[in-house]
């Protein structure tokens, strides 16, 4: 039963997280290209605008989330409150300046790298995208594994627009909160240290693909 | 022909200015480009390949100024001009997926661009390492294998700079006598170099000094 607990929740915060992540890397890894390829005062705006943003508390996130998708709500009508749905549109949303933060600024030193190379070679625009693409790939996965490891570990998003509904919206970073104000800290710990081993993977990934750069 | 009319430059976020009014004609075959290093030669190179924009005055390649041309005109001329870097820049890979790229991108098949590839690298004498990845090479075999890369294009102009560096004795004497081969076949090269280049040829040079050109015989 405890085991069978820990398993589920652990299932449903990779699943949950990982959507969002997928989601958040849809428009995040675009957005960077196309910061990127502009060298524009708008583009530098966007660009300190996300990095501002990387830092946004996740209960005011959480909090704005609500108030969108609550039944009174712009959004209200979606009925997407308090269902993993939501919680992973509000992780992407969250993950969203991370990812295209830490990719901009990546993939802007694989440009500075090649694309003097690419010009000289007789590349057009699209071809170096695609060639900058290709190059900046170790990049561009760094950085969606970042924004996962963010995900995962955030609690504001999940509690606020997700409800920690016992085997529908609990997720590991809201059992943990749960449990631990229950005085149950036997759940809340082995929670704690999957939280911390899967985190800790994460971070090991990331600086092997970091080393390889 | 090249034709630069009081040509100047400057980098952006600069204040001084690297080409000082250049005013010069190259009708040969080969050009080498001297002088000491910031001297603006790599700066000038890019200029003529169409890398960098003219701050004032204006360069003709064959009596076309490339930059009052449309963005797919310019593309389509300036494939016709390659510079090859100092220090070879490579793309994630091996030699051949890098010395294919530019066929690739110019739309010819993998095949061929192998084949094609295969060709220029044994004549630099290093097709024994057309597989190996990029990272595992010298930088003598960097060098040759970014020969490689901009002879398979069979450029109209072919701009290198300091080509010599990194290069062993023998390295030196198959890259000339390749450029001697390429330049008969109508190839117009413009070398760029600090130190004297061992081209049995040499139609005209050009010596700058601070952005000025101080000597062009």
């Amino acid at each position: 039963m405890f085991y069978n607990e820990i398993l589920e929740i652990t299932g449903r915060t990779l699943l949950v997280s990982g959507a969002a992540t997928i989601l958040a890397s849809l428009w995040s890894i675009p957005l960077a290209l196309l910061l990127i390829s502009s060298q524009s005062r708008i583009s530098k705006a966007i660009q300190d605008l996300l990095n501002s943003l990387v830092a946004i508390p996740t209960v005011v996130l959480g909090l704005i989330l609500y108030s969108i998708f609550s039944r009174s709500g712009p959004l209200g009508f979606l009925e997407l409150l308090y269902t993993p749905t939501c919680i992973s549109i509000g992780q992407s949303l969250l993950i969203t300046p991370l990812i295209t933060s830490v990719a901009t600024t990546s993939l802007m030193k694989v440009k500075e790298k090649i694309w003097e190379l690419l010009i000289a070679l007789g590349a057009s625009n699209i071809q170096s995208m695609t060639a900058l693409l290709r190059e900046g790939l170790p990049q561009i996965i760094r950085s969606t594994l970042i924004g996962f490891n963010r995900a995962v570990g955030e609690l504001g998003v999940a509690l606020m627009v997700g409800g920690n509904i016992k085997g529908f919206t609990r997720v590991m970073t809201t059992a943990i909160a749960l449990e631990v104000s229950k005085g149950s800290y036997e759940l809340a710990l082995s929670l704690g240290i999957i939280l911390l081993a899967l985190s800790i993977t994460v971070t090991l990934i990331v600086r092997v693909i970091g080393g390889r750069e | 022909m090249i034709i630069l009319r009081d040509l100047w430059y400057k980098y952006p976020n600069s204040n001084e200015y690297v080409l000082k009014g250049l005013n010069f004609r190259f009708n040969g075959k080969t050009l080498v480009i001297q002088g000491p290093n910031g001297s603006g030669k790599t700066t000038l190179l890019k200029i003529i390949a169409c890398m960098l924009k003219p701050e004032k005055g204006e360069i003709l390649v064959d009596n076309v100024n490339p930059w009052k041309l449309d963005d797919k005109k310019r593309l389509s001329f300036r494939r016709n001009i390659v510079y090859v870097h100092e220090r070879p820049i490579f793309l994630r890979g091996s030699v051949i997926d890098n010395v294919t790229y530019p066929l690739r991108i110019r739309g010819l098949n993998e095949d061929k661009s192998v084949i094609k590839a295969l060709k220029f690298l044994k004549r630099l004498g290093v097709e024994d390492i057309a597989y190996r990845k990029v990272g595992e090479l010298s930088a003598g075999q960097l060098k040759l294998s970014s020969l490689a890369r901009a002879l398979v294009i069979e450029p109209k102009y072919l701009l290198l700079d300091e080509p010599l560096a990194y290069l062993d004795k023998n390295s030196i004497e198959v890259t000339m006598k390749v450029l001697e081969e390429i330049v008969n076949l109508g190839t117009k090269v413009i070398i760029a170099s600090h130190i004297k280049v061992p081209l049995k040829t040499i139609d005209s040079k050009l010596t700058l000094f601070q952005g000025e050109i101080v000597e062009h015989t």
